[in-house]
């Protein structure tokens, strides 16, 4: 009986060893280090969003042009999921990523190409843990505003895009009014020596925001306060998060600034202010009131040259989601304050809080996640006036999160 | 030919029938009677008796033979007409069929009911130091996904429904009725004798709403004095204590009973190729580094005293029990986040009362009665504005470690429950089971440093009945199982959350409907088949329903999840061959789940988020299993489970027309889909002295790699994966007088795979342990 034991004893060990040879397994690890100079990178990019929860993912698409064609996931495209996400700022060949939607505590360049989103250089950044507006003061300078999670400090980000050197300084602004919580970044422009910092006081939800259009404007690089510029016709100056845009500085150095009122008890309009090239006041001839022109609110404001813009509005009612194919396009004239016209060749989208439009010289593109219809990069001819479909992205992947011009 | 039949119909025949019982007279159903050399046997019906029609006259062995059992030959002469044989079998001693044979009737019987279940014998494994989860991710169907060592936080799916859709129990009574504290990843094996894994189809005595299926740990419920104490120690500074015991006092009848455990572990294991900042070089590398905040603590305590076997009462107990439990956090969702500071706590207590009584007025009607009190507070503290590195070094950070605002958040979950059930057995072919349970738990959360109390605290209340009717036919061959339950939902919240409008009400009562069936059939005395049925609910939370009233809103309209599971098995039971043994069993099954509750951003401009039925999923599979034993010298098992589950969610939230979503009727990532386990162990009696055992075992893990995302899409160099997995573990025991003392060695993971549940999430590599255990009974 021993032996028969003694043989048993001998297989499992056996099995045991034939178990430990068949492990050469591929390890996950999230650093495939590229250097490059952003000429590599692909020249557009589009990011998308699959599933449902929790199984949803993100993908980012490299593309050489929106212009026509078409273009899937299938085996194509890089995963991004704990890599990055759509919180990215795309500049000159490369994407930034301040991971403060991750929290990861790293700052990360990326160059895409060739599906693949690669590391450039990484540095450690805890300064920032949700950062709402960027702006380049230059090609090397990257500014970057957020609050911290307490929601009682504004912080601000100076980072060197070659080095990854980060300067790190608190900005001042007023005292948070009485019976409000905290204040929230939300964006921030850079026009002529100048930082342009929009702000909201925030209450205990679900009782609305201080009812103001705030913007904070700063020198820069001293960062030292010029003046915070308040007024109550509109409120929740810029945008909330950098996924899409909110503010313009035009060719003669205008800022314009979309104020777009959240909250189901807000009765306030979304309208549009102008601070003229180097005042350091809102121009009170000029109030662009967007609910009356478009007939709904508008969420977004893109600059296009000449003194035009489109803006993104809910061209039906809101259900309080975001999931809605509700929000339309139009074109709008800056300056005079005047609707151009309403894009309605193009079917209705899905989503708000995403960066669907992206410019390259006389070409705004917008990407349209359509209902029933196949889904296009819609392009848009300044000069012609004329919206035709370009680039079909195929597979009715929702959600369109972002289309970018990278380089 | 109609004339060959007629003529043989025509032929003399006999009829053996007869009665088993055990030793004690009692009858024994489900033993097998077989005449050697021949196809001709029988299964005993639930009294015990048996009958073996149209058979030949002339000289036969009967061969009777039934798990736990000592099997019995005995030569017959068969005569024309009835034959009548009766058979005392004796329950198998220690003595010759060593420690890991004990009266398998009752787990046979689970497993040969109409139900798809997993029914698992914890001795095989007593001595070892594995706990609940690491038993019951060895079987079919079961995948527990850890996200790290001793006490971490895991997910259990059964034939992949996890999360909420599953229920835990101890002896039919849910588990958190004992503390949040105790859970399937600190519970020893020692604690309870047997395992049941229900899978998608549930009797009504687990009342609840399990969508997916329910795990129900079986105590030892023996009269006679035990006591099983253990402990053992290991890799990672890790400690684990287990008692459990009973004594009976003679001449009043007393019984008192009390089990616990204490666990304890550093959990410093080595974390392989971990990013760390290098300021020297300025760049981010590549190091193996040690867990540093994942110390772990946990210990209970549960005393029952009571009496036994009194006219008004066969059983009737005062219970009462204590936990406690300590954890640091060391890490998010993924490894990418690493914590240094923030820790958990948590403590319970819970008084109890147990009654039971047999044939309550009439012969065959059966009371169970459970009642319950329990305080469970646990606390999360959450308080420096730090970020961690792997390394272990730290920077200021803009935000808390894992909140955007310093918090110590407080839960307390006051619990009552109470479990009433009934059976009645009309005959040995008809019976009934009645199961009322009520269930309210009361929760309060609030974070200590911005109020004192919950503003807000959600009530649910639970009020679940359960009928079933069971017939057992053809003399026991056909066992069906029909059964229909109610669900009544209560959810309360004091304050309505106003500002919105979104909120219409903040109580709400609402009523569901679940009902199925179980069947069994023995085509042969050793082969059986099976189906079973159920339309499924996993109930709505407070939460879920109305918000928290800080960044959730309510969502009046929300439905509870359900499913209609299907479950197609068989087994085959091979004991004829006198010391070899086989068990095997297969199965199919089917869920058609919908209305999957998550959270989705609310208002996208604000923080705020709201519960919607958001999906649908689809899950086909087989698994199998087959055991074998020689004796008790050698057993091997060795198991494989598939399932494919499918997004079966058509549109896009927002969409009910237009371009169906592109991962509709994809297979759902990230999800474990082809897994197995093989064990095998090899011992020997009377070694170097009398009644002692040396016993040598190994047991092997197989999960197949999958996908993090979805397949289909993006470049496949790009895609992340959960690697294949190969997990061996070896044990040797050493057992002294017939069990009473045993210590064994035990070496897990031996060959050092980088171990992974989740994604990029590392489990311990290599680890050693020491167990002791002294065992009477």
């Amino acid at each position: 009986m021993f032996s028969f034991s003694k043989k048993l004893v001998y297989t499992a060990l056996t099995v045991a060893m034939l178990g430990s040879i068949s492990s050469c397994t591929k390890y996950y690890e999230n650093d495939l280090i590229v250097s490059g100079d952003g000429e590599q990178s692909d020249k557009y990019a589009i990011w998308l969003q699959l599933g449902s929860w929790p199984n949803t993912a993100q993908y980012v698409l490299g593309v050489p042009s929106l212009s026509s064609g078409s273009v899937d996931l299938k085996g194509n495209g890089a995963e991004v999921t704990s890599k990055a996400d759509y919180g990215i700022i795309p500049y000159k060949g490369f994407y930034y990523y301040p991971s403060t939607s991750a929290t990861t505590g790293r700052f990360t360049k990326f160059q895409l190409s060739n599906n693949n989103l690669g590391i450039v250089k990484e540095v450690p950044f805890t300064y920032q843990s949700s950062i709402s507006g960027y702006a380049f003061a230059n090609d090397t300078t990257l500014i970057m505003v957020g609050s911290n999670g307490a929601g009682g400090k504004v912080l601000c980000s100076v980072v060197n895009t070659n080095t990854l050197e980060i300067r790190n300084v608190e900005l001042p602004v007023n005292a948070i009014p009485t019976g409000f919580t905290g204040v929230r970044t939300r964006s921030a422009t850079y026009a002529n020596g100048r930082l342009y910092v929009n702000l909201a006081y925030s209450a205990t939800w679900p009782a609305p925001e201080y009812q103001s259009a705030i913007t904070a404007i700063y020198e820069f690089p001293s960062l030292t306060l010029v003046k915070q510029l308040e007024d109550s016709r509109s409120s929740s100056m810029g945008q909330s998060n950098m996924w899409m845009q909110g503010t313009h500085v035009d060719e003669k150095g205008d800022i314009y600034e979309l104020a777009q009122p959240v909250g189901a008890t807000v009765t306030l309009p979304s309208a549009i202010y102008r601070i003229r090239n180097g005042a350091a006041e809102y121009d009170p001839e000029y109030f662009f009131n967007l609910n009356n022109t478009l007939g709904g609110a508008a969420v977004a404001l893109y600059g296009i040259g000449n003194g035009k813009a489109i803006v993104k509005y809910k061209a039906l009612p809101d259900d309080g989601t975001d999931a809605g194919h509700i929000f339309a396009y139009a074109v709008i004239d800056l300056p005079s304050a005047k609707l151009i016209r309403k894009l309605n060749e193009l079917p209705l989208d899905k989503g708000e809080m995403l960066e669907t439009v992206t410019r390259d010289g006389n070409t705004v593109y917008i990407m349209v996640n359509a209902e029933s219809e196949k889904d296009y990069v819609w392009m848009y001819d300044v000069a012609k006036d004329q919206a035709t479909p370009g680039l079909e992205v195929v597979g009715g992947y929702d959600y369109m999160l972002r289309v970018d011009k990278v380089k | 030919m109609l004339f060959a039949v007629t003529t043989k119909a025509q032929q003399p025949t006999t009829t053996l029938s007869g009665q088993i019982t055990g030793a004690d007279g009692q009858p024994l159903p489900d033993a097998a009677i077989t005449l050697k050399g021949t196809n001709a046997g029988a299964y005993t019906t639930a009294t015990g008796k048996f009958k073996i029609e149209k058979i030949k006259p002339g000289k036969y062995t009967i061969v009777v033979t039934m798990m736990g059992y000592t099997r019995q030959e005995r030569s017959v002469t068969l005569t024309v007409g009835t034959n009548t044989e009766n058979f005392q079998l004796a329950a198998e001693s220690l003595a010759k069929e060593g420690v890991t044979v004990i009266s398998k009737s009752q787990n046979r019987q689970v497993k040969e009911s109409g139900f798809a279940v997993n029914a698992i014998e914890t001795k095989l494994l007593a001595n070892t130091n594995t706990d609940m989860n690491q038993l019951l991710n060895r079987t079919t169907g079961v995948k527990v996904r850890e996200q790290g060592g001793m006490g971490s936080d895991f997910n259990f799916s059964i034939n992949g429904l996890s999360g909420k859709a599953v229920r835990f129990f101890i002896d039919g009574v849910p588990m958190e009725v004992l503390g949040s504290s105790m859970s399937l990843n600190n519970i020893p094996v020692n604690l309870a004798e047997r395992v049941e894994v229900y899978k998608g189809v549930l009797p009504v005595t687990l009342g609840a709403d399990a969508l997916g299926g329910a795990v129900n740990l079986v105590t030892n419920q023996q009269i006679k004095n035990y006591l099983d104490a253990s402990y053992s120690v290991g890799s990672f500074n890790s400690h684990r204590g287990a008692i459990t015991g009973q004594v009976t006092d003679k001449k009043t009848g007393i019984v008192a009973r009390v089990s616990g455990f204490v666990n304890y572990s550093d959990n410093d294991y080595t974390m392989k190729r971990m990013k760390v900042y290098d300021s020297i070089e300025k760049n981010y590398v590549r190091r193996d580094v040690r867990r540093f905040h994942d110390q772990y603590r946990s210990a209970m305590v549960q005393a029952e005293v009571g009496i036994a076997n009194k006219k008004w009462a066969d059983v009737l107990f005062v219970g009462a029990g204590l936990s406690n439990t300590g954890r640091e956090i060391q890490s998010g969702t993924d490894q990418e986040k690493v914590y240094g500071r923030a820790v958990q706590s948590g403590s319970a207590w819970n008084t109890s009362l147990r009654y039971k009584k047999n044939n309550l007025f009439t012969t065959g009607l059966d009371l169970n009665v459970f009642a319950s009190h329990t305080e469970d507070k646990s606390t999360i503290t959450d308080t420096s504005e730090v970020q961690y590195s792997w390394d272990g070094s730290y920077r200021p950070y803009a935000q808390a470690e894992l909140n955007q605002i310093k918090t110590i958040n407080h839960i307390n979950r006051p619990r009552n429950y109470a479990r009433v059930n009934l059976s009645y057995k009309l005959s040995a072919a008809h019976s009934f089971n009645l199961n009322y349970t009520f269930d309210q738990v009361t929760n309060n959360t609030w974070n200590e440093l911005l109020t004192d109390k919950d503003d807000n605290p959600g009530k649910l209340a639970k009020n679940l009945v359960g009928l079933a009717y069971r017939q057992d036919l053809l003399d026991g061959r056909l066992q069906n199982t029909f059964f229909g339950k109610y669900y009544g939902l209560n959810l309360r919240q004091p304050r309505t959350v106003s500002g919105t409008g979104d909120i219409t009400s903040a109580t709400d009562q609402q009523d569901y409907f679940g009902y199925g069936v179980a069947s069994r059939y023995m085509v042969l005395p050793s082969l059986g088949i099976k189906a079973s049925y159920e339309k499924a609910y996993r109930l709505q939370e407070v939460g879920e329903m109305f918000g928290n009233g800080i960044d959730q809103t309510g969502n009046p309209d929300l439905r509870p999840e359900n499913s209609n599971n299907f479950n197609l098995g068989a087994f085959y039971n091979l004991t004829a061959a006198g010391k070899h043994r086989i068990y095997g069993e297969a199965g199919v099954f089917y869920r058609d789940a919908v209305d999957f509750i998550y959270a989705r951003a609310y208002q996208s401009n604000s923080r705020v988020s709201r519960f919607e039925n958001t999906s649908k999923v689809l899950v086909k599979g087989l698994e199998a299993e087959i055991q074998y034993d020689y004796l008790d010298i050698f057993r091997a098992s060795v198991n494989a489970s598939y399932q494919n589950a499918i997004n079966n969610t058509k549109y896009a939230s927002g969409s009910k027309t237009g371009t169906p979503e592109a991962t509709y009727k994809n297979k759902i990532p990230n999800q474990p889909w082809l897994f197995g386990n093989a064990a095998a162990s090899i011992g020997q009696n009377n070694v170097f002295t009398k009644k002692d055992r040396l016993q040598l075992g190994w047991d092997f893990q197989y999960v197949h790699w999958f996908f993090l995302t979805w397949e289909e899409f993006a470049a496949p160099n790009t895609k992340s994966k959960v690697p294949t997995q190969y997990i061996q573990n070896l044990a040797v025991t050493y057992s002294l007088q017939d069990g009473r003392y045993n210590i064994s060695a035990e070496c897990r993971n031996f060959t050092n795979q980088r171990v992974y549940d989740n994604f990029s999430l590392q489990k311990p590599g290599r680890a050693f342990y020491v167990k002791l255990r002294y065992f009477i009974h």
